[in-house]
């Protein structure tokens, strides 16, 4: 009897073709065959007892197999799909129920186990583990489908050996030892590597970077006269003594105070230094007296060139007032001849008012005794005088009058014009009286004001009083000539100091370049130390560490590889004449009287006289598939011992011959002997030969029309 | 997995020190545990796991490193 899990019983509803009703089928026998039509619901149910077993696992495309894609769990008229098996195991029934649909997914039970001890269970992993198999093991070594025989045969190399390495029960070891592979040693070792490359180079170059520093330092130094023996901490100490000294005589004889300079005791003590000596120089340089003397009389020789300029202005100014004052008095005379004028003309304008007024008396009257004549022209032809009575002839004397009238208008005229010609003059004259009157009552005394001013500033800016028989011009010249002179002497001075200042600079450039050097040379000593130091011990360590981890992979890879390959090898000749056995039973060839599997790339050759063929350059279809069940049946319930003791082949005669279907019957019969078989098939001779030459006890299942909505009719033979 | 004793037996036999067995065993335990829940994908992440922790360690130590060369 086959060790391990036997199917007892499956009860089938609304799984893919089976109808809402549900078909039990008791599976309890050694050999069980379900015989039909294609389509008559044989494959649903070898189907049904796998996706019990593994639900969504064996669904769609994570199978790898190709109409699996998209396929139809719940037939299309039944509301859920329900399977049901029974499995009999040595310590008892274990009961697996898987379901699926709307109610079922409500209800929350889609999949549970009832263990021997009654314990329910609703972890599939774990009727997994029980089983030993994963889905796709079971699928390679349990359920022999047209899919398996391909990959076995025909397949890729990668896929053949996935096939036969379930088959032989090791998918695991290679599994594990793949895993430890996909880890690329070289990729974590070139990563380290570089990580220490990188800083060694980087010390390397910046070694080399302050070493240069260091020689720029010390070619600097030799221009300025320092020797390289100069470049120590004596030498550093030397030079800003030597600094501190100069800088204190310097400020002695300025009779000036200075801030403290702490001596450089420590290479890193020199920049302190030189900012102290820095600072005290630039004090020495603004506090100085003769720098500020210098300033005072730069400022002064500045203002007395001003003053110097303002007070030639002044002076042009009063002169051209004065020349205004000339030119009018040499064109209208002085003021009291221009005011003797304007009374003469005057009196002009007085005479011919008076005579436009007698004119205009007489006009008067001439236009009353007009008026009065031409009344009477027109009555008497004479009339006696007004005055001396003598007879006067009216129109003779109105014409006389009208004579008078036009001359006396003439005069007027004439009058008018000379009137209104004496008031131009007078006006004009007025003007030439303000004009003057401007320039020497305002102009002239505002200009000689200025000079006054000015004078009175250059007095202030020479510190002398100055008289009016003084030239101003000339005291400005004489206290810039002494400014110059003053001015001249502080330059001496100052050059003296700047220059001692300066040589107090060029100490301080020897000692910053031999504090730099020091520094720098200090700081290459730090980069070098680096490479004792606890953070380089630590990286090291941790290369230390991943080379440890990635050998213990390598180790681990290859022991597991050996195990693998040493069972691998076990199995295969353990199966060999299990497997030759069977086909030299299927496939009786006198040319080629044996096959064997390529431990290294698991072809499948076929052998005659030592020489070996690849079964698929030389075998037909019929052939290759008689070597895959040979393959199969003898390896198949070998990959878990405590696993399925039970096989299901699913129309294993496809491109099988008469005689080949009849010794498979055979084959089946003697491989019953430690297996329990389900076989699903459409070929009536198979089926023949397997009721006839089966010896051991047998459930004939025959699988008549199928209905859509019934599902298939099965009935027992 | 029916073959740890097996493989036990073998790193016997390629360790070369009684740690490295030891650490060997430790490290067939984590990785068959991973197979175990059928995931290789896990095992192969609980190995790189170390890896990259080591290497990551390491990158920060010569960060460190490159930045005091460089001060």
């Amino acid at each position: 009897m086959a060790a391990g899990f036997q199917l007892k019983k499956v009860a089938i509803s609304g799984f893919r073709g089976y109808g809402e009703k549900s078909e039990v089928i008791d599976l309890a026998c050694p050999v069980v065959l379900l015989i039909g039509k294609n389509r008559s619901g044989k494959s649903s149910t070898l189907n049904a007892i796998e996706w019990a077993l593994y639900g969504s696992e064996v669904v769609g495309k994570k199978m790898g197999i190709e109409e699996r894609k998209g396929w139809q769990v719940v037939n299309l008229l039944a509301k859920q799909a329900s399977v049901e098996l029974v499995l009999s195991t040595p310590s008892g029934d274990l009961k697996v129920v898987r379901k699926t649909g709307r109610s079922a997914r409500r209800s929350g039970e889609t999949f549970f186990y009832i263990d021997s001890r009654g314990n329910k269970v609703t972890d599939e992993t774990k009727l997994w583990a029980r089983l030993g198999l994963d889905a796709k093991d079971f699928m390679s070594s349990v359920y022999l489908h047209q899919e398996l025989i391909r990959d076995i045969l025909v397949t890729t190399p990668s896929v053949r050996r996935d096939a036969l390495d379930r088959l032989l029960g090791v998918s695991d070891l290679r599994a594990l030892q793949a895993a430890l592979g996909t880890i690329k040693r070289s990729r974590y070792e070139r990563h380290i590597g570089d990580l220490l490359e990188d800083l060694e180079d980087l010390i390397e170059t910046r070694t080399q970077a302050y070493r240069e520093q260091i020689q720029d330092a010390e070619d600097e130094g030799r221009e300025i006269g320092l020797t390289k023996s100069e470049f120590s901490l004596a030498g550093l100490k030397k030079h800003a003594s030597q600094a501190a000294r100069q800088l204190r005589q310097i400020a002695q004889k300025a009779k000036l105070k200075l801030e403290p300079m702490a001596l450089p005791k420590k290479v890193n003590e020199y920049s302190a230094f030189i900012d102290a000596v820095e600072s005290n120089i630039e004090t020495l340089r603004s506090e100085n007296p003769a720098a500020a003397s210098q300033r005072d009389l730069y400022r002064k020789r500045g203002r007395l060139e001003e003053l110097s300029g303002e007070f030639q202005h002044s002076l042009e100014r009063v002169q051209k007032v004065k020349d205004d004052i000339k030119k009018l008095e040499k064109r209208h005379g002085s003021l009291s001849r221009i005011r003797k004028k304007i009374s003469e003309l005057e009196g002009q304008e007085q005479e011919v008012k008076d005579k436009l007024e007698e004119i205009g008396g007489r006009i008067s009257v001439v236009d009353e005794t007009i008026s009065y004549l031409e009344k009477l022209r027109s009555k008497r032809p004479q009339i006696p005088c007004p005055a001396c009575e003598q007879p006067v002839n009216p129109a003779r004397l109105l014409s006389r009058l009208k004579t008078v009238k036009n001359q006396a208008k003439q005069s007027t005229q004439q009058l008018l014009a000379r009137r209104d010609s004496i008031r131009e003059e007078i006006r004009r004259l007025q003007r030439t009286i303000d004009q003057l009157q401007e320039l020497t009552k305002r102009k002239l005394p505002s200009a000689r004001a200025d000079v006054d001013s000015i004078v009175g500033e250059i007095a202030d800016e020479i510190g002398k009083r100055i008289k009016d028989s003084d030239d101003p011009t000339v005291l400005i010249d004489n206290e810039l000539a002494r400014i110059e002179r003053k001015l001249e002497k502080n330059k001496k001075v100052l050059k003296e100091y700047n220059s001692a200042l300066s040589a107090v600079e060029q100490t301080l450039a020897r000692v910053e370049l031999i504090g730099r050097a020091l520094q720098t040379a200090n700081k290459i000593r730090q980069v070098e130390s680096i490479t004792k130091s606890r953070q380089w011990q630590s990286l090291r360590k941790q290369e230390s560490k991943l080379m440890r981890v990635l050998d213990d992979i390598e180790k681990l890879s290859l022991a597991v590889g050996n195990v693998h390959t040493r069972i691998t090898r076990g199995k295969l000749e353990a199966a060999r004449s299990r497997i030759v056995g069977y086909y030299r039973m299927l496939v009786k060839r006198p040319d080629f009287d044996t096959i064997e599997i390529d431990q290294r790339d698991f072809d499948v050759y076929a052998v005659r006289n030592g020489k070996k063929e690849k079964v698929i350059s030389i075998f037909n279809q019929g052939d290759m598939n008689c070597v895959a069940l040979s393959i199969f049946l003898a390896l198949a319930g070998d990959q878990a011992p405590d696993g399925p003791g039970f096989v299901m082949l699913d129309d294993p005669s496809q491109s099988l011959d008469s005689t080949q279907k009849r010794r498979l019957a055979e084959v089946i019969d003697r491989a019953s002997a430690s297996k329990q078989i389900i076989l699903a098939t459409m070929d009536e001779d198979l089926a023949t030969y397997l009721t006839k030459k089966v010896a051991k006890r047998k459930k004939i299942y025959e699988f008549g029309d199928w209905d859509p909505q019934e599902g298939p009719t099965i009935v027992e033979g | 997995m029916d073959y740890i004793d097996q493989i036990a037996k073998e790193i016997d036999k390629v360790a070369q020190s009684q740690i490295q067995r030891k650490r060997l065993r430790t490290l067939l335990d984590r990785v068959t545990k991973a197979l175990r829940t059928h995931s290789s994908k896990g095992a192969i992440e609980a190995v790189q796991a170390e890896l990259d922790s080591i290497v990551d360690t390491a990158d920060e130590i010569a960060e460190e490193i490159s930045r005091k060369i460089g001060e």
